[in-house]
């Protein structure tokens, strides 16, 4: 876990790709896919069943560790329209129940426009989301009246180490206007991203946050 | 009307002005007699002909020429579409010649909708195909009616297909095809290969049958090297040896015609760019083919060459292949042709008519090529040619094919099984992975997986078939087994397609960036919908995009005549190659040693980069790959530390930011051929090649799905890439087969195991001769520069190090060698 300073407030950023806010109490994820396997399924791609079951253990551990009252997913928190069969939904009603003392606020993303809600109980849907300095929205953007919490792009850097020696990792990537968090879920792949030279980066490595650069 | 057929082909050869070869007379001769076969040359001429005739004179001593075509009796398959129209072409000649009523046409991707349609009504009576396009031809539900007066199959450029998955996806519609015509007859014609009786017992799935016919040819074919005068001393990958354009020049100025190979499609813009920079007044006659350009661009380049307008083409693999092509003047090949059976091949582009002499003249791009060409030279003259070894058990073209046959017609378990039994891949299938394809195309893993909701084919009272149309299309659209990165289109803002790039590698570029591509410097302006726009760029500077699958290693047959050419014992005298690098061996002994065939050498190199250890098996560039990881693996174990490594024909280099030492002993249990097979698992795992490997895999079993043409954003929602979908098999069904078959791919095709075995026994009674040369040696040089390319991405940078590098290393070597030279008047023999 990593502490930055953004806006005036002390954020943690955490390897498992999310941010945890301590003054709001608050857990912010981006890109969580939820049902992307299920919706592969239902094209008729066998992907096995088990990256849903993990992601929601993830997020179960996040939410117990920090202690969060809140949590906000930037956008894109379920893939696609699912089956009514199809046995996420009902994992996901177990898994809410064991966290029903937490709120959840979705930012709409562009995948959960296609989605049934009726099959998520309990959870707050907004087109965006504002609280103290920041604005939570899918999509990176320009907004007057904060700076911008995003998603959506799964950003990912290549990092090298002399010649032929390189890794790709998901980043935090913060630029003066907004802050775009690594996509959560274990089945969503990486954008490899170009930042200006005064971007602040935190590269995601399996068990720590690291900060690129100065 | 009862018609001698044998007196008509007479006439019809004699109104030609040819001949029938003896070969010819042959192939019809077993035809006629219900026989299969397989038809091959080092040089192809007439082998259309004497596979055609065949079926032609068997409907001319029929004795009922009708006026009405016959329905589908040939099927003519060949390997790339782009000569389906030339084939078409040639065929529907001789029939037109003979007056038959047959119909000839062709059936590709390329093929519009409209003529697709028609086909639907009726089919041609000659239909020329793909295998991918056969393939599609068998989802369709009334095909066994239609194909069932299918007489004869032939398969053209056979030794294209055979050892790839193309090849066995092949032999699977060939089983098909004789299920639905016992007695249908199979004809390959195939340039000469070092396992043409294999081929043979692949192509008809019985070892027992077909009538091999060698088309006799006492063509000679001479293979000479475009020698400079000072050859440079430090060899290196990729410099082109631009060098030699002078004389490549002077070359392609003595003859009317020219066709100059190069290995990559990035080499052949790098030239084209440099002899019309050299000689501007070319820029009508000096054309550009190769696999990325756009269909019109090649024709017109193919249509040049027919005539005469184009002087000279620069191309690469992408005009090995050809129908009836015009022969031309001469042949050049730029770099090592890096195999003895590709050299002959693109040496038959001249001289392309019987009793014609072929020549090829190589350009070596750094000086140890001098050593390639002769030893393919040598190899050739012993008639060592390489084979082309059959897969073997890829259950993703199983699973791929049979969700093809459940499309169509649907199929029972039990007698799909005894049919795909009879082709070579699938001989001995066990029980247990023909159910594992079973539940995987039913339930997407086998029993004890999860996979809910999944469904793509079903089984109803024993037939398994597809029922939702939303799959059928999805399916068809996926059939075949070719894996493309997904590639770009590349056209100008005013309109006009050029050709296509990897999107991987328009992805590294800025809007304004400029990069060389058919030949002209273009800029990029903007990338919208999987459309790469540009414009002629204003500036010099440029990249040359580097397209993948570029480098062929070099082969077991070429890389053995290598390791012999460098014998000491051999007369270098003998042979003008090695007479010109003379002096670079010398170099390479002083500053070194250079390796007796008893000896392994190994060069322990420390830099400001770190530790270098570089290793000469000379045993190909795929055993080295395999090494290179195994011996990586087998350091780390020793002590925590990141190795980058490299390759080449040659050896291979292992390098650590840390330095360490090594010692001889250590340096042999490093290259034991102990645990070989546990420590090369660990070290394939470590190095993410299986991972890599899984892509293909991935494609071709339908778990990755490349879309819709033209859907652009429809299908995002169902894209994952391939090594994602492998880690999440591998952690949650990791007995899933594909997964062991993409590990089998990588131990047998990728890193050649066997041959990797073979080179370490060989290397255990090695004597291993460590030296710490203060830098590096002209083998070290290549290995270190393979290295810097793979890492960055502007060649303008990476020149410019480069030559930095030489100009050093060439300072010391001035110096070297007129102190050798003062003190001692006769240079010391080689090692």
């Amino acid at each position: 876990m990593l502490t930055i300073e953004l806006a005036g407030e002390q954020l943690q950023l955490h390897h498992e790709r999310a941010l945890y806010w301590a003054a709001a109490n608050m857990l912010i994820v981006a890109d969580t896919h939820f049902g992307k396997d299920g919706i592969f399924r239902q094209h008729a791609i066998p992907v096995p069943e088990g990256t849903v079951a993990h992601d929601l253990d993830r997020l179960g551990t996040l939410l117990r560790e920090t202690n969060a009252q809140r949590l906000v997913v930037l956008g894109d928190f379920i893939h696609g329209y699912l089956d009514s069969q199809q046995p996420f939904i009902e994992q996901f009603r177990h898994w809410r129940r064991e966290h029903a003392a937490v709120d959840i606020d979705v930012v709409l993303g562009n995948h959960d426009r296609r989605i049934n809600r009726a099959h998520y109980d309990a959870i707050n849907w907004y087109e965006d989301y504002q609280q103290g300095p920041f604005v939570f929205v899918h999509e990176p953007c320009h907004r007057q009246e904060g700076y911008v919490l995003c998603g959506h792009v799964h950003p990912v850097m290549r990092l090298t180490a002399g010649r032929g020696d390189a890794m790709r990792l998901p980043v935090f990537w913060f630029t003066n206007a907004y802050g775009t968090l690594p996509s959560f879920g274990s089945m969503t792949g990486g954008f490899a991203i170009k930042p200006d030279k005064q971007d602040r980066l935190y590269a995601v490595g399996p068990d720590e946050v690291v900060a690129l650069g100065s | 009307m009862s018609v001698d057929a044998q007196s008509t082909i007479k006439t019809l050869f004699e109104q030609r002005g040819w001949d029938i070869f003896t070969f010819q007379q042959q192939a019809w001769d077993a035809y006629l007699n219900g026989e299969s076969g397989l038809i091959h040359s080092p040089t192809g001429t007439g082998k259309t002909l004497a596979a055609w005739l065949g079926p032609l004179m068997e409907d001319l001593q029929d004795g009922t020429v009708s006026s009405t075509s016959p329905p589908l009796q040939v099927l003519w398959i060949t390997p790339l579409r782009a000569l389906a129209a030339d084939t078409e072409a040639s065929l529907q000649e001789v029939v037109a010649d003979l007056g038959l009523a047959w119909t000839v046409e062709r059936r590709t991707g390329d093929t519009s909708a409209a003529q697709r349609a028609r086909q639907k009504k009726k089919l041609p009576s000659a239909l020329v195909t793909t295998p991918e396009s056969l393939s599609l031809l068998l989802s369709y539900k009334d095909i066994a009616s239609r194909l069932r007066n299918v007489k004869c199959v032939v398969v053209d450029e056979w030794h294209e297909l055979l050892g790839s998955k193309r090849g066995v996806q092949l032999e699977l519609c060939l089983a098909r095809l004789r299920a639905i015509n016992p007695t249908l007859r199979t004809w390959g014609l195939s340039a000469t290969i070092g396992n043409v009786d294999e081929a043979l017992h692949v192509l008809l799935g019985n070892p027992d049958k077909g009538t091999l016919i060698k088309a006799e040819q006492d063509k000679q074919i001479h293979v000479r090297s475009l020698v400079p005068d000072n050859v440079e001393n430090f060899p290196w990958g990729g410099h082109l040896g631009i060098r030699l354009l002078p004389e490549v020049i002077k070359t392609i100025e003595q003859a009317n015609s020219t066709l100059l190979f190069a290995n990559t499609r990035s080499q052949a813009e790098l030239w084209y760019e440099s002899i019309l920079k050299a000689r501007p007044d070319w820029l009508e006659t000096l054309a550009i083919h190769h696999g990325s350009l756009n269909r019109e661009i090649r024709d017109r380049v193919e249509d040049g060459l027919r005539d005469g307008s184009v002087r000279c083409a620069v191309c690469t693999s992408s005009l090995d292949l050809g129908v009836d092509f015009s022969p031309v003047d001469q042949v050049i090949q730029v770099g090592s042709p890096k195999g003895v059976a590709r050299l002959l091949q693109r040496a038959g582009r001249s001289g392309h008519r019987p009793g014609i002499d072929s020549a090829v003249i190589c350009v070596p791009t750094h000086a140890f090529e001098l050593v390639e060409i002769a030893a393919a030279r040598m190899a050739k003259q012993q008639g060592r040619i390489e084979q082309r070894k059959p897969l073997r058990k890829c259950l993703d073209v199983l699973a791929q094919h049979c969700v093809t046959l459940a499309l169509g017609s649907g199929f029972v378990s039990a007698e799909l099984r005894s049919e795909i039994e009879t082709c070579f891949a699938f001989a001995d299938i066990t029980d247990a992975e023909w159910q594992w394809v079973m539940d995987f195309i039913t339930r997407g893993g086998d029993a004890l997986q999860h996979y809910p909701q999944y469904q793509k084919v079903v089984c109803i009272d024993g037939v398994y078939r597809v029922d939702d149309n939303r799959i059928a299309r999805q399916h068809r659209m996926s059939i075949g087994t070719i894996t493309s990165d997904s590639a770009m289109q590349v056209r100008y803002m005013k309109g006009g397609r050029i050709g296509t790039i990897e999107e991987s590698f328009i992805a590294k570029l800025n809007p304004g960036d400029a990069f060389l591509f058919n030949g002209k410097v273009l800029s990029l302006v903007q990338v919208k919908d999987m459309t790469a726009y540009v414009k002629q760029a204003k500036t010099k500077t440029r990249i040359v995009p580097r397209w993948q699958g570029g480098r062929m290693p070099l082969t077991n047959e070429l890389a053995d005549s290598v390791r012999e050419m460098l014998d000491p014992r051999i007369d270098a005298g003998d042979i003008d190659e090695l007479d010109k690098i003379s002096e670079l061996l010398f170099i390479q002994q002083q500053w070194s040693c250079l390796p007796a065939p008893d000896q392994l050498l190994v060069e322990s190199i420390r830099s400001r980069e770190g530790q270098h250890l570089f290793i000469y098996p000379f045993a190909g560039r795929l055993v080295h790959e395999g090494l290179a990881a195994l011996t990586a693996w087998r350091l780390s174990q020793l002590a925590p530390a990141t190795f980058t490594t490299s390759a080449n024909d040659y050896g291979f280099e292992l390098l650590t930011r840390k330095p360490f030492t090594v010692d001889i002993d250590q340096l042999s249990a490093l290259l034991t051929p102990e645990h070989l097979t546990r420590d090369l698992l660990q070290g394939i795992n470590e190095s993410e090649l299986a991972r890599r490997q899984f892509r293909d895999i991935a494609r071709v079993a339908g778990l990755v799905f490349q879309g819709y043409p033209g859907s652009g954003k429809t299908t995002r929602q169902i894209q994952a890439s391939s090594g994602l979908l492998y880690d999440v098999l591998k952690k949650y069904d990791a007995d899933n087969l594909l997964l062991a078959q993409s590990l089998n791919e990588v131990l047998e095709h990728q890193i050649e195991h066997l041959r990797l075995q073979q080179c370490l026994q060989r290397i255990a009674d090695q004597e291993i001769v460590l030296r710490e040369p203060a830098r590096l040696t002209p083998l070290a040089f290549p290995l270190w520069a393979e290295r810097l390319r793979g890492q960055i991405i502007s060649s303008e940078k990476w020149q410019d190090r480069v030559q930095r590098m030489v100009t050093q290393l060439e300072r010391a070597v001035d110096k070297q060698v007129t102190q050798e030279k003062a003190n001692a008047s006769e240079p010391e023999p080689l090692c």
